[in-house]
């Protein structure tokens, strides 16, 4: 069972929760310092995805578990940025709309 | 004959084989982890909807005027602290040790109310400074509205993801105790985590 290979201790913890604090600080510095908006954009989703990586693989025991549920929790919200980002067209024009009739 | 049972013992045994249990977990874990992923395209909507308004906005207010960064650092701590008190919680529970789960659920739980309350300490700053849905005073009305209606929707999250790590507590601690009910709890509180990571990133620092 995937049980039994579940850690014994609560190192793997603690260095996890080190390593999200430092993500974070990493975070807060990105933010305050003055850049191009693509780089910080870019750079703030890069900590993110791996502060993500970090708290579902440890944290939520996800790399304990099968392959099909791991693809079937991300698959979908994959699918979902996808369709969101064909919806964009759209989706700008009314939003300009919104903004030029207040 | 026997070479058809070693095929299909091999189909089986592969991630795709399907079986008694295709996930290989219990139906209770299973069922939280499909009801994170539909929590999570509610929250994937909402900030998808920030992308948009924010990057068709003629301008947009510098978060770090208008917010204590201090104070959300502070949250953003309080969080991932209760986090790593929540992990430790499941493994407590899942060797066996039920009173040393309940003092780690007890510690997750003081980290979210700490939350909370910065939370609610933050939103009277806001309110009282002149924030509403649909105005204030710093600019763009997509502003506050984007910030009340994420926050807002996290902090529901968070509030009754205490309510379940009571209950899930109580259980423990009277005997009624179960390591997939606290691995089960585990999992939603981290996913309340995972969203406030996002949050954090593209709300307050981008």
């Amino acid at each position: 069972m995937a049980e039994a290979t579940h850690p014994t201790g609560y190192r793997v913890y603690y260095i996890t929760w080190g390593w999200l604090l430092v993500m974070t600080l990493l975070a807060l510095g990105v933010g305050s310092v003055d850049m191009p908006g693509g780089i910080k954009a870019t750079l703030l989703v890069g900590i993110t995805l791996g502060k993500i990586v970090l708290i579902t693989a440890i944290f939520m025991h996800l790399r304990f578990e099968r392959l099909n549920l791991i693809l079937i929790t991300f698959c979908p919200l994959v699918l979902a940025l996808i369709m969101f980002f064909f919806m964009i067209p759209d989706t700008a024009d009314t939003a300009t709309r919104i903004f030029l009739d207040r | 004959m026997e070479a058809t049972i070693t095929e299909q013992e091999r189909i089986l045994a592969s991630d795709w084989g399907g079986g008694k249990s295709p996930f290989g977990t219990t139906w209770g874990k299973f069922m939280m982890w499909i009801f994170i992923v539909s929590d999570a395209l509610t929250f994937v909507g909402f900030i998808i909807a920030y992308g948009m308004m924010r990057a068709m906005s003629p301008e947009w207010p510098d978060q770090a005027e208008v917010f204590d960064m201090g104070l959300i650092t502070f949250m953003t701590f309080a969080l991932i602290s209760s986090s790593l008190f929540m992990a430790m919680a499941v493994g407590a529970a899942q060797q066996g040790r039920p009173k040393e789960a309940v003092r780690f659920l007890l510690i997750t739980i003081v980290g979210g109310v700490i939350f909370l309350g910065s939370q609610v300490y933050e939103w009277s700053h806001f309110i009282g400074e002149g924030a509403r849905l649909d105005t204030n005073p710093w600019g763009v009305p997509q502003f506050s509205a984007s910030f009340f209606v994420m926050t807002g929707f996290h902090g529901m999250h968070v509030l009754s993801g205490l309510i379940l790590l009571a209950y899930t507590a109580i259980r423990a601690g009277s005997g009624k105790y179960s390591g997939d009910g606290v691995e089960i709890a585990g999992l939603y509180w981290h996913f309340i985590d995972v969203v406030w990571v996002f949050i954090f990133a593209f709300f307050y620092l981008l």
